[in-house]
């Protein structure tokens, strides 16, 4: 699996709710709230399918901005079908 | 990946975004993987990098794994994003191993098929590197005026420095200028008139001090991802925080601002003279700024628009960076006209919204930054609107304290670094040296190590970017080389400049052109040959963000086939075309590049990527270490009296290369105490350098009890320059026959002409083509649904597109916006190609044209 990590930034008034959204969504798991950000990870089996999961949070309501942090793609078949 | 390995990778996910949360760099530097963290004992290695999609200029570390990169975190220790990426981050390494990689030079063999991918043979190294140089030293011998070479905001700092000593020294030309006169020369102008010196005086951090953001032509949420989040954090942080957007059209930007205000007909010239004209009007400037730190001048105006190929060199084009002093109280006389309604009426801006920004700058209690990039840059007028912004800055007085300033954000990573900072542009030499000067021609003998006088030959500046595709076009280019860019997507007006108008205006056909690229695009379809390059962290390199940021990426894994670093291409095409060549009795080869390459051998003298970089760097930062080099060091500082004036190099000190590999990147000038290096990230403000602030440089060229505590030592007296621009219209208005106003410009999923974006099936699939936004009632009143294709036909051609209400942006009636990221939508074959006089960057926003129904083949 592809794993990435994610701070999700939110207006104060919807942290709760974003997490809350966002913890409904396949493959994203809500780690923790930080003030108004949001700690998450992305599991999925490809780098585009994170990617697809991450840029779809962007139109979220109340959320104001998503930061990459980390991610690991040593096992995504369609960079190395091959393994690294 | 094993279960354990799986663990490990998600706690450290975990703990990083944990850490990044809490806004905790010590806390993510301490969670990130460690280097040679083995796996089934191969190690890990770790390396620093740079993004390159964007011009914000992020730091990255990259951990790779036998050969191949594994994973990507944002480099905590990186003080332009301090660990955090935005979502094009997850294609940051995808990016290398897209299934149409160039791997082998291809040798064009039917020119026939010149403009489409057909007519290539695969060749060797040497055979292409031979008939490249064969043609280059040909045209060199016969007319040097018949060759050029465009460069790149994303060509590494080192590459960029052998490039332009290969270009300006070895062959003597001038005929060398970036793709970064298309994004930025109206700042660097702008920057070196006002200040007489290249580059923004703040930081990002200004971000966090300010607050009030006012975005001029600046559409930050696509272009600048990271940038804008961190206004956003700022704003949340403090609800007080305002921001204003000032634009022509409707943005993700605009739609997360507090206020909009939407002009048009060049009216940022007009509503920031009428602010600055009721800030004198009302005493509302701040006297102690204006008394120590300000001269004021007018310049030439009525400068028409460069629509002739010979303007440059017309009666007006000779006169148009003359300017003369005046003084506080005629600058004031000459913005009187500029009244609130005159002001409204040329911009279509509300009297009420510009007495809005109007008091923002009355107010001395708040601290206003302001940031612009395309749309002020992108202007026929580009230069001047840049004055006018620094001026209402300087006015006021919000300048030189954090979060007070003006900022104009650069549109790529390297913009600053390598185009402006090397001076890989036709009329400069490095470190702000300029061709025309004899002081700063010698400083660059002196470093070089060349005769006296032995550049005297390039004293006049060579062809702009637009000069030499309109030479080229007329015939009058025999060779082109390019690298690190896409110039027949990202050009004006293609439907000259690719051959597809006039008769007379094919020479792109018969030029021998040469492109350095690492996939297929639109320029090498119009290449003679095609050598495959490494790209990113294949080679090392070092990017010079906005911020005046310079960052070290280290090679990380080896590039595919037989691509080759641009450094070791430069080198063997400059040995095949200086073969027997002298300078002052010397083998010219061996007097500018022989402390690196043996042409002998063909290969590098230092053992490493690491140790190139390294030495040429030491070479660079000579330009702005005078102390380094005795004869430069005399020239520095006026030693014989022959110049009357010192060149202060030092206000854009480097420091030793490895200290921006320990420090995560720096930005300069930066300066030593007791053996520590510390950056400037406040110039010309005075306070501690530990902290950051220009303590140095204002202690050694300036005087530190002004106001404010600034002072703009660069220039002789230490004043900054407001010079009046006035309105000018635009160079196109519409008519009955071209009632629209057409602009181009960029979005967040896709790197400007999308050659590396548009290969990610999930960025193609977020953003798959470029779409017309047009208002809903100019899509009524010529009968349109969305999705209908219409052709956008311009004075200079024409491109079909479809046509959206729903597109990303919302264009007033009258206005339409198309990006140029899409190779099958060439919108810039209907663009204009006039520039700003000044600055010669052309006007990419305000083209006139109609809108044409095709009609779909069933209607037909
Ligand atoms: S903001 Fe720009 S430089 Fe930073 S990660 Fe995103 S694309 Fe890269």
């Amino acid at each position: 699996m592809v794993i990435s990590s994610l701070v999700v930034e939110t207006m104060l008034d919807y942290t709760q709710q974003v997490a809350d959204e966002l913890a409904s969504r396949q493959g994203i798991e809500v780690h923790g709230i930080d003030g108004y950000k949001i700690i998450i990870t992305i599991e999925a089996p490809t780098v585009d399918e994170s990617h697809a999961i991450a840029n779809a949070i962007v139109p979220v309501v109340g959320v104001i901005g998503v930061d990459l942090i980390y991610l690991n793609f040593e096992d995504d078949p369609t960079i190395y079908p091959n393994g690294v | 990946m094993s279960i354990s390995r799986r663990n490990f990778v998600k706690t450290t996910a975990i703990a990083m975004a944990t850490a990044a949360a809490a806004g905790s760099v010590a806390g993510m530097t301490g969670c990130a993987p460690k280097q040679n963290e083995p796996i089934n004992g191969d190690s890990i290695t770790k390396t620093l990098a740079v993004c390159r999609f964007c011009g914000c200029g992020c730091g990255v570390i990259v951990e790779s794994l036998r050969g191949k990169v594994i994973s990507v975190y944002g480099d905590p220790e990186n003080d332009s994003n301090r660990g955090l990426n935005c979502v094009k981050g997850y294609y940051l390494s995808k990016i290398l191993y897209g299934e149409d990689r160039l791997t082998k030079p291809l040798i064009r063999e039917d020119n026939t098929l010149k403009g489409t991918d057909e007519g290539f043979r695969e060749a060797t190294w040497t055979e292409a590197l031979d008939l490249v140089a064969s043609k280059l030293r040909e045209t060199w011998k016969a007319d040097k005026s018949r060759l050029a070479y465009w460069g790149s905001g994303q060509q590494p700092i080192t590459e960029g420095y052998i490039t332009s000593k290969f270009w300006k020294a070895g062959l003597l030309s001038n005929n060398i200028d970036p793709n970064a006169r298309l994004c930025m020369a109206s700042a660097v102008v702008g920057f070196m008139n006002v200040f007489q010196t290249d580059e923004p005086a703040g930081c990002y951090a200004d971000i966090d001090h300010a607050d009030v953001f006012i975005t001029w032509g600046a559409n930050m949420a696509e272009a600048h991802p990271m940038l804008y989040s961190r206004v956003m954090t700022r704003k949340i942080k403090d609800a007080n925080v305002k921001h204003y957007d000032v634009s022509t059209l409707g943005t993700r930007t605009g739609a997360t601002a507090d206020k909009v205000i939407i002009f048009g007909n060049n009216g940022d010239l007009a509503i920031t003279n009428c602010i600055a004209n009721y800030l004198i009007k009302n005493g509302k400037y701040n006297e102690g700024f204006v008394r120590d730190h300000m001269q004021f001048k007018q310049g030439t105006e009525d400068l028409g628009n460069a629509y002739e190929d010979g303007y440059d060199k017309s009666e007006i084009g000779q006169k148009v960076d003359d300017v003369e002093p005046i003084t506080f109280e005629e600058y004031a006389k000459r913005l009187e006209p500029y009244t609130w309604e005159y002001a409204s009426k040329i911009s279509g801006a509300s009297v009420e919204d510009i007495k809005e920004l109007y008091e923002l700058f009355a107010n001395p209690d708040i601290k206003i930054l302001s940031f612009w990039t395309m749309g002020v840059n992108q202007h026929n007028r580009g230069t001047w609107v840049n004055h006018n912004l620094h001026n209402l800055h300087l006015l006021s007085g919000h300048y030189c304290k954090p979060g007070d300033t003006g900022f104009s954000l650069t549109g790529q990573p390297s913009a600053c670094g390598t185009a402006r900072e090397v001076g890989t542009f036709s009329h400069r030499l490095p470190a702000d040296l300029v061709v025309k000067n004899p002081q700063h021609r010698r400083y660059t003998e002196a470093v070089w190590n060349l005769p006296e006088g032995y550049l005297d030959p390039i004293e006049t500046p060579g062809f702009h970017t637009t000069k030499i595709f309109r030479e080229l076009s007329n015939g009058n280019i025999d060779f082109l080389w390019s690298a690190n860019n896409n110039w027949a997507q990202s050009m004006t007006n293609l439907t000259r400049f690719l051959g597809r108008g006039a008769e007379d205006k094919k020479g792109i056909f018969d030029a021998f052109i040469v492109v350095s690229e690492v996939y297929p695009t639109m320029s090498t379809k119009y290449a003679n040959v095609v050598l495959p390059a490494a790209m990113w962290i294949e080679r090392e390199g070092q990017f010079g963000n906005g911020e005046r940021r310079t960052a070290v990426f280290e090679k990380a894994v080896d590039p595919p086939g037989d691509a080759m670093w641009d450094m070791w291409q430069i080198f063997e095409i400059a040995k095949r075309v200086l073969q027997d060549e002298k300078i002052g009795g010397e083998d010219a080869f061996d007097l500018l590049f022989g402390e690196w390459y043996d042409k002998d051998a063909g290969e590098f003298k230092h053992e490493s990527q690491r140790e190139t970089c390294k030495s040429i760097w030491e070479e660079y930062r000579t330009f702005s270490n005078p102390d380094m080099n005795k004869r430069a060091a005399a020239i520095n500082s006026d030693a014989d009296g022959k110049f009357g004036a010192k060149l202060k190099m030092e206000a854009k000190q480097l420091a030793p290369y490895e200290e921006y590999i320990y420090q995560h990147g720096m930005t300069w000038p930066v300066r030593e105490i007791d053996g520590v290096w510390y950056p400037t990230k406040w110039r010309f403000a005075y306070g501690d350098q530990k902290e950051g602030y220009d303590q140095i440089g204002i202690e050694k060229y300036g005087e530190k009890d002004l106001e404010k505590q600034a002072c703009f030592y660069k220039s002789p007296d230490h004043k900054a320059s407001v010079v009046f621009r006035p309105w000018e219209p635009p160079a196109e208005l519409p008519d009955d026959d071209y009632p629209f106003i057409f602009c181009t410009g960029r979005f967040l999923e896709h790197w400007h002409t999308g050659s590396m974006t548009r290969r990610v099936p999930a960025l193609l699939n977020a953003l798959p083509e470029a779409l017309l936004d047009m208002h809903p009632t100019d899509m009524e009143k010529l009968g349109l649904k969305d999705g209908d294709h219409v052709k956008v036909v311009s004075r200079w051609g024409e491109v079909e597109i479809a046509v959206s209400t729903a597109g990303r942006t919302q264009p007033p009636e009258g206005y339409l916006f198309a990006p140029f990221f899409d190779e099958n939508v060439l919108v810039n074959l209907a663009q204009q190609e006039m520039y700003c006089p000044l600055s010669k960057e052309p006007d990419f926003k305000k083209t006139c044209v109609r809108i044409e129904k095709v009609q779909a083949q069933s209607e037909a």
